[in-house]
């Protein structure tokens, strides 16, 4: 099974233009899709999964022209929306029943199939209870669940773990790398931790163009020798930040230790660190796109 | 294909559930539901405690109609409200992209949207006819109540379930193309508002999606009447709602997934517009046809008005009918005078222009030329009819009388001159029956050859009156029971053949039958009968053992009527025969409420009958009579109550008396207040009047 993507354009009615000539090419195994917020990402997710018409070029599944055969597609198609909602009136089984018909499931075996997917994602628990009253994780793991119903020859998520908790985070990890191998996954984020330990090859989206396209490890090779750790005093802070990627931050006493990214400023005593997907990702987008990426989210992506 | 229809049962299923789970739709439905139950329980204690109910209420099916009925005004509410959630449900709880990513077909999925909306209310109708039918158990336990629900299913699908249909594919509609919730909720509002408080019936009630002023008031004996033209209108709104339906499909916010079906719903939107746009006009058409044809009759007939005209001195009619090919084939022979100073070269009868004539002859077997339109027949004489002269003609014809071609004074634009009754409770519409084993002809209904034209005489001016004898032939199903003029002088119950002499001139003829239980007695010269629905009055038989008794009662107030107006009763019978309940009552002078008078006959309508408790009353009765420390006999009592039930009918009008009290004019009359406006002595005193001259 494979995905090809062709000159693929994006341009919202409001003029925004999301996706700028893709041309990416997609095999078995677990994809990730890493960029900013705002990137294109969910744009070209949407494309994927039938719910957006692209503007101009075109998307095969298998050599099918996705925008032709949208029936084929979604038969073969399981979709996680970054943003997943539920009815809250109705039972996690319910749901999940109601799904499988949808997907063209036999009434029977789709009992059968909502029954052993919650075992799956491990909410059989809290099968008969109103969706309402789930916590985030446990939504975020029925959405893989609705996804995966149907056992689905192409999975689309996208940015699942966002707003989980640590714990969470990880199960959900899991969850994914347990799928197969013999799937299409697709999985966007802009999380680096999300796909450091599961991906086998992903490119990098930023303001709609893809920027790099490779192995993890071949973006890593990208940052080696560019990662630093620093001991620095609080006012010198900005004069770092302003020149390079700050990738965390440790305050003793007055004293930050900062690990960072890119070339060295003199004045203070670097000490080289042996890069990771994260480094290597910051460090790649503050040299192609100039952009820096807020430590914040970076704190958040930590964990 | 299966799965197409799987996929619509499945999103079908999951949206009511999601409809029974939400706080909106059970306080909506829940407020119409308590409306409704109070309604129920209020008519049931009113018909099992009042021993004069309203007789409306005991007719079969009726609750269940009328919880539907005013449910409906909700309903129109509630399905605004639930159907424009219809894309609102996926996209605010961010669903939208998990059910548009499923192979799942966009017709498969509007539909079955709105197959979950329209069951859903459904549902709700049948909880109603459910919740109806347990007040209709106690009233039928308690009362003499008929029990049956095939009115309310009727109603159900000719009123509730295309107004569900296309209010929901009206929202849909607006959903799938405006895209603005809001919107979607206020248009079709306004609709609605528009319709309650301007539209109404105007427009012949085309805009009243959803019946609320519509003529669907159920009898027992007939059920529906007059629905012709409401079914076209139903079945307007029934194709108007699939082609919105269609259109939503089309419309609907999601990449199209089988262009080859979108292509299809397409065409068969096109197809149910372009079949609801021809009924539009088939219905408009009709209607100015109609209104126009009544126009031009009015208009001709009041050019005729000053023409002389003939008498008719005897009639022999050979009736037959629900015979093969048309429910009524008559032969009428007929003998024509010319009471006018002048010679007569054409001769003017009124004959109901939807019975056709297929020859007109001399007793001599001439075939004479005639023309027959707008409800005139016109018969041109080789030889003019000397004054005095006189002669015979044969006359036969068959079909069924038109009820909307007669009582021509009853134009739209003319207030002053007789309306048919409107609203929404009020639903008597029809003025001529002929079908269902029921046969309601007044004369009015111009079913034989009346001498002079009907209509155009003004305000308070009727046509000539005709006096007659006749013999009358009636041949027909024999399980029924025939009502005419005269007396009854040979029966063939088993041919189904009757024939009846009336001896004395009367004023006009109608015929009545129906498969009626008879109860009557013959008093002096004439019989006194009740002509019922056996459903009706199951309690009668209490009777059967002072039937004497009772009847005693009923001569003592003739004999008092005849002494008062110094003539003897002059036909040669008093029927009264139940009528349905929508039957139109001529406000002429002969009709009062509740009542239809032909010479010798008094038709009812049967609310009139359903609104008397007879056990019931003799029960409460008893109590009385116990709690004064009287002692009265059963006999006594049942007697009492059973003169009671007669005087309803014999003078059953009911005017506000100056102390505000409802009093009948024979009660008053029997205080010798003698009424001369009073219908039944006007209709007796119109032969004394004809015998005098
Ligand atoms: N429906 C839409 N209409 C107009 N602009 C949109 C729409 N969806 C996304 N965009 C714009 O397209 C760009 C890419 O958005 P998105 O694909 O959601 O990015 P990401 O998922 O990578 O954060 C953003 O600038 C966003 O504002
Ligand atoms: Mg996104």
């Amino acid at each position: 099974m494979r995905i090809a993507i062709k000159n693929l354009n994006k341009t919202y009615k409001g003029g925004v233009r999301a996706l700028h000539d893709i041309n990416l090419e997609i095999g078995q195994g677990m994809f990730g899709l890493l960029g900013p917020n705002g990137a294109g990402k969910s744009t070209l997710m949407k494309i994927l999964a039938t719910l957006e018409m692209p503007s101009s070029g075109e998307v095969f599944v298998d050599g099918e022209n996705i925008c032709n055969q949208r029936k084929r597609i979604r038969q073969k198609l399981g979709y996680l929306p970054q943003f997943f909602g539920v009815y809250p009136q109705m039972t996690g089984y319910e749901f999940l029943f109601y799904i499988a018909q949808l997907s063209g499931i036999k009434r029977k075996t789709a009992q059968m199939q909502a029954l052993h997917i919650l075992k799956e994602v491990a909410l059989d628990v809290a099968r008969d209870r109103k969706v309402k009253t789930y916590s985030g994780g446990m939504l975020r793991r029925l959405g893989i669940a609705q996804a995966l119903i149907h056992d689905p020859q192409m999975l689309v998520v996208d940015e699942p773990t966002v707003g989980l908790d640590p714990e969470e985070r990880i199960r959900f990890r899991n969850v994914l790398a347990g799928i197969g191998t013999d799937k299409i996954i697709i999985l966007s984020t802009h999380i680096v931790g999300d796909i450091s330990s599961t991906c086998d090859e992903l490119a990098i989206l930023s303001r709609g163009k893809i920027v790099y396209r490779g192995t993890p490890a071949g973006l890593i090779q990208h940052a080696r020798s560019k990662a630093w750790t620093v001991a620095c005093r609080e006012h010198d802070y900005s004069q770092i930040a302003a020149k390079m990627q700050i990738i965390s931050t440790i305050s003793t006493h007055g004293n930050l230790h900062l690990r960072v990214v890119g070339k060295p400023i003199p004045g203070f005593d670097f000490k080289p660190a042996v890069a990771n997907l994260e480094d290597a990702y910051m460090n790649f987008m503050d040299e192609h796109t100039g952009e820096r990426v807020d430590e914040d989210i970076l704190q958040e992506a930590k964990s | 294909m299966s799965l197409f229809i799987k996929h619509i049962l499945a999103v079908g299923r999951a949206e009511r559930l999601l409809i029974f789970r939400t706080a909106k739709f059970w306080v909506l439905s829940g407020i119409g539901l308590f409306i409704v139950a109070l309604f129920i329980l209020g008519t049931t204690l009113a018909t099992i405690f009042d021993n004069n109910p309203p007789g409306e209420f005991m007719l079969q099916g009726t609750d269940a109609l009328l919880a539907m009925y005013l449910f409906s005004f909700l309903q129109a509410i509630l399905i605004i409200f639930i159907a424009s959630d219809f894309r609102k449900t996926e996209v605010h709880s961010r669903l939208d992209q998990v059910m548009y990513s499923r192979p799942v077909d966009t017709a498969s999925w509007v539909i079955g949207k709105f197959w979950g909306v329209v069951s859903s209310l459904i549902y709700l109708n049948i909880a109603l006819i459910v919740l109806a039918s347990i007040g209709r158990i106690f009233k039928w336990y308690f009362t003499d109540a008929s029990i049956g629900l095939q009115p309310a299913f009727i109603y159900i699908m000719i009123a509730t379930i295309p107004a569900i249909l296309f209010m929901t594919a009206l929202v849909f509609f607006f959903v799938s193309s405006l895209r603005l919730q809001a919107l979607s909720i206020i248009l079709p509002i306004g609709f609605v508002a528009a319709i309650l408080f301007y539209f109404q019936g105007k427009f012949l009630g085309f805009f009243d999606y959803a019946c609320f002023t519509s003529p669907l008031f159920a009898s027992d004996l007939i059920g529906f009447a007059d629905l012709g033209y409401l079914l076209y209108q139903r079945l307007f709104y029934t194709v108007f709602a699939l082609a919105l339906l269609c259109f939503s499909i089309i419309l609907f916010p999601r990449p199209v997934q089988n262009k080859k079906l979108q292509h299809f719903v397409l065409l068969g939107g096109t197809i149910f517009s372009l079949i609801a746009v021809f009924l539009v006009l088939r219905v408009v058409q009709m209607e100015k046809e109609l209104q126009n044809w009544r126009k031009d009759a009015y208009a001709f007939q009041k050019s005729l008005v000053n023409k002389a005209t003939c008498k008719v001195s005897h009639y022999d009619f050979d009736v037959k009918l629900f015979g093969d090919g048309a429910p009524l084939q008559a032969t009428v022979q007929f003998s024509i005078k010319n009471p006018n100073a002048e010679p007569l070269a054409e001769l003017l009868f009124s004959l109901n222009q939807a019975l056709k004539i297929h020859t007109l002859k001399s007793i001599a077997g001439e075939t004479l030329p005639f023309e027959h339109k707008f409800n005139v027949l016109n018969i041109r004489l080789k030889q003019p009819l000397t004054p005095a002269d006189s002669i015979e003609l044969i006359l036969t014809y068959a079909g069924k009388p038109n009820a909307d071609d007669f009582i021509l004074d009853r134009l739209p634009d003319q207030d002053d001159l007789i309306r048919k009754r409107e609203g929404p409770f009020l639903r008597s519409s029809i003025s001529s029956w002929l079908d269902n084993d029921f046969v309601i002809l007044p004369m009015e209904s111009g079913w034989y050859p009346i001498p002079g034209v009907a209509c155009g005489y003004g305000f308070r001016r009727r046509p000539p009156k005709n006096f007659a004898t006749a013999r009358i032939t009636i041949e027909g199903p024999a399980e029924l029971h025939y009502i005419t003029q005269g007396r009854q002088i040979s029966s063939d119950s088993l041919q189904g053949r009757y024939v009846f002499a009336v001896e004395k001139p009367v004023p006009g003829f109608s015929l009545n039958a129906g498969p009626y239980k008879k109860l009557s007695r013959k008093f002096r010269q004439a019989e006194l009968a009740l002509y019922y629905y056996p459903q009706h009055l199951p309690a009668i038989e209490t009777f059967s053992e002072i039937a004497d008794t009772c009847f005693e009662a009923i001569e003592t107030l003739l004999d008092e009527f005849e002494t008062v107006t110094g003539t003897a009763y002059p036909y040669p019978q008093l029927s009264f025969v139940e009528i349905p309940t929508q039957m139109q009552i001529y406000l002429t002078e002969s009709g009062v409420r509740n009542t239809l008078l032909q010479p010798g006959i008094i038709m009812l309508e049967e609310t009139a009958i359903t609104g008397h408790n007879i056990e019931k009353e003799i029960e409460l009765r008893q109590k009385k009579a116990k709690r004064r420390g009287r002692d009265d006999s059963i006999r006594k009592i049942k007697r009492d109550v059973f003169i009671d039930f007669m005087l309803d009918f014999l003078l059953p009008y009911k005017a506000w008396q100056g102390d505000g009290t409802l009093n009948s004019p024979l009660k008053n009359y029997l205080h010798f207040q003698v009424d001369i406006q009073n219908p039944v002595l006007h209709r007796a005193l119109e032969v004394q009047y004809f015998e005098r001259c």
